[in-house]
Formats: structure tokens, sequence, C-alpha cells
């Protein structure tokens, strides 16, 4: 008997014995299993700001969980050792929801961030850990492409707090082109995370010649204004020659400033460039004084002064989650 | 009487005949082991990952949990 996931907008109807499009999600016998629930195949700990989250209790440390496969393959993909290979090709390790708890709390993790691969194909396993940490006080973070369908993504929503996205261009053509995806389901997320108060922040890669035009920045700035709100922390990161897109450069540092200037001229209020490191383009400014509130140095924070989430010098209430608690 | 000339033709025309049923049969032998062992290919992958998350495994490797390398700074981005 076959059966359809309803998990992500592919809506893959899967034939006994086969996986949908994410490798992971197998029909057994009628029945849909994701087959890396509890199977794990990498936990670190990391520094929040590699997430990245600028805006989010800034310097602690995140507990970071990922198991095998993705319901996108883009050919760019960074980590495409472990989001584009079946699980019977990539080791885990057996760890339970409550374990991933245990654990994140015996290293002193505040937050538990289900990224690397796409949190979409690990769902249910993102969700039950979710719950438990809730229960335990530790916050849940995604770093995602958004690619959910609606009604699970509620589901989640009312367990996370907070999220990167990575919007990868407002066009359609480069989501069929580059990630076998569409764009429609990513604008949804976008605004389905920020409505649920859930702290968002948005990552775009810029691929030279594929995205990295003034139209295409300017079109995705708009879009992101718009509907989310110009306090959204934007990040543009560069692009390095990965898996099926080696025939392309790095983004070049003028490119990186060039889409920083642009939204920053389209009124984005934070916006940052990363995957450099020494370009001074991490810190945080205050929108209205304009004065450094946040210094960073890689994925170190060097300086902060934000207070109460305000602006020291003008009282501005500057966009993020800021105590823990 | 067959000149030398009739029974080259006569013989290249047998030996061309037998060299077309050969490589036909070839060919098609060929086909079919193709065909077999991609077919085993494709059907081993599914039939072995769906035994395995009958029985409630992970199709893959599974390490203990005791040996998780728990790095500060993960390899992959994000």
């Amino acid at each position: 008997m076959k059966v359809q996931c309803e998990l992500c907008p592919k809506h893959c109807i899967i034939a006994s014995g086969q996986s949908g499009d994410c490798r992971i999600r197998v029909n057994v016998d009628g029945k849909l299993v994701a087959v890396t629930y509890g199977y794990p195949c990498s936990l670190h700990i990391d520094p929040i700001e590699k997430k990245p989250l600028f805006h989010f209790l800034p310097s602690s440390k995140v507990f970071s969980v990922a198991t095998v496969g993705c319901n996108l393959h883009c050919k760019n993909c960074q980590n495409w050792e472990i989001s584009q290979q079946s699980p019977v090709d990539v080791s885990a390790y057996k760890a339970s929801p409550k374990q991933i708890i245990d654990i994140s709390k015996k290293n002193k993790c505040k937050a538990i961030a289900y990224t690397y691969t796409d949190p979409a194909v690990f769902y249910e396993y993102t969700l039950d850990c979710s719950m438990e940490a809730v229960k335990k006080g530790i916050k849940n973070i995604i770093v995602s492409a958004g690619y959910f369908n609606q009604k699970p993504l509620r589901e989640l929503c009312k367990y996370l707090d907070a999220a990167n996205i990575d919007l990868k261009a407002l066009s359609d053509r480069f989501y069929r082109d580059v990630c076998d995806a569409t764009l429609k389901p990513v604008l949804d997320s976008l605004i389905t995370i920020k409505s649920a108060d859930v702290h968002l922040e948005i990552t775009n890669l810029l691929l030279p010649t594929m995205n990295d035009s003034d139209k295409d920045i300017r079109n995705l700035c708009k879009w992101v204004k718009e509907n989310l709100g110009p306090e959204v922390p934007l990040h543009f990161s560069r692009f390095y020659p990965q898996y099926r897109m080696k025939n392309l450069p790095p983004t070049s540092i003028e490119t990186l400033k060039r889409a920083r200037d642009i939204a920053k001229d389209l009124g984005m209020q934070y916006v940052y460039i990363g995957n450099v490191i020494g370009e001074n383009c991490e810190n945080t400014f205050c929108p209205r004084c304009k004065k450094e509130l946040i210094q960073r140095h890689g994925y170190f924070v060097e300086k902060n002064v934000v207070k109460n989430g305000e602006c020291p010098y003008c009282k501005y209430k500057i966009y993020g989650v800021w105590k823990y608690g | 009487m067959e000149n030398a000339h009739t029974v080259n033709i006569r013989y290249m025309e047998f030996g061309s005949m037998d060299r077309r049923k050969f490589l036909k049969v070839l060919g098609a032998t060929l086909l079919s082991a193709i065909f077999a062992s991609l077919s085993t290919f494709t059907h081993a992958l599914p039939n072995k990952f769906v035994l395995a998350v009958k029985l409630g495994k992970y199709p893959g490797k599974i390490k203990s949990f005791n040996e998780i390398p728990i790095r500060k700074m993960g390899k992959w981005l994000g």
C-alpha cells in the first residue's frame, strides 16, 4: 500500500519498501517511519553565533543535533556529506530525546539547535526533543531551509524559541534549478515563524552569478522588510565552492558588502556578513543612534553593551532575546 | 565446382551470420546480466533498509552513546 508523506511540500507518495525524496521517511508495510528517529549522526557544542543567531542569547553555548538526510538537494550544499546521504551509508549514535536533554544539561548548554541537515526531515525527533527540553528549561532552535508544510510547522513552533531560516533567493526558478524545491512554502514558513513569536533571523548565501545581482538582493530585502519587518537580522553569507557547484568562484567580499549596503539602504536594521573573518562586518549597531553595541570576531563576542534589550545610549529597543529565562 | 572466390564468399556469409547470432546472444546475455544486477542493486537497498527498520534498527552502522565525540565547534556549518 502506498502512503503519502505530508510533512513537507514535496508530498512524496511512497510505495511499500521505498523511501521519500529525503531518503529517511520510509513506507514499512503501509506505515510511514522516520528511520533516523533517535539516531543522530552529529552531536556538537557550538557558539550560538555559528548558527548564525546574533540576537538570541549572545555568546551562549548550543548543543547541536543532526540526523542524516534532507528534503532539499542544493547543488551548493556545504554539509552534503551528511545531508545528501542515505542512512545506510552514515553511522549514527543511539540517543533518545531524554538522553539529548541530559547531555545538553551536562555540557551546560542553554539551548538545543536542530541543525546541520534539516530538522524538517527529522521532525518527530525534533518535536519530541523540543517538548522534553521545554520541561527542563532549555531553549529550542531550528536552523532550516523552512521547507515545511504549515500544519507540522505550526505544531513545532509551539516549542521553538528561535529559528534561522535560509532564504536562498527570492526566485522560484532558483529554488527549482539549484535546490530541487519551490519558493512559496519557504516564504509561508517565514511568515508563520515570525507570527508565532519565534525569534527569527535570515541567512542568504550569495552564489556568484546565481542570486547576487542588485535586483536579486533588492527583491529579497524588500520582501523581508514588507512581510517580516526591518528588525529581522539578515545574514549575507559567503559561498565557497562545494559539492556540485565547484565551477563557481567564492563570493567576493565586494559582492557581500554591496548586498549589505543595498539592505541597509532599503531600511533593514541589522545586516551582517557571514563566513568571512576579519572584515569587521559582524558587529551590531543601534539603528537609531548608530553606536556600536556588540562587537564580534568570528563566532565570538568581544563586547556587548546591550542592557535589558535596549541601546544603553538612546534606549532604543533592540530586536532579540537577550536574557535567559 | 566452386572456385576460391565462391568459397570465400560462402565462408564469409556463413561466418558473418554466425557472428551476428553470436553478437545477438552475447548482447542479450549482457543486457539481461546488466538488468539483473541493476534490479538486484535497486532492490537490495530498500529491502535491507526496510528489514532493518522493521526490526526497529537504524539501517546504517550504529555507535554506542558512550562513543559520541562531542566536539566544541562542530565541523558542519550551521
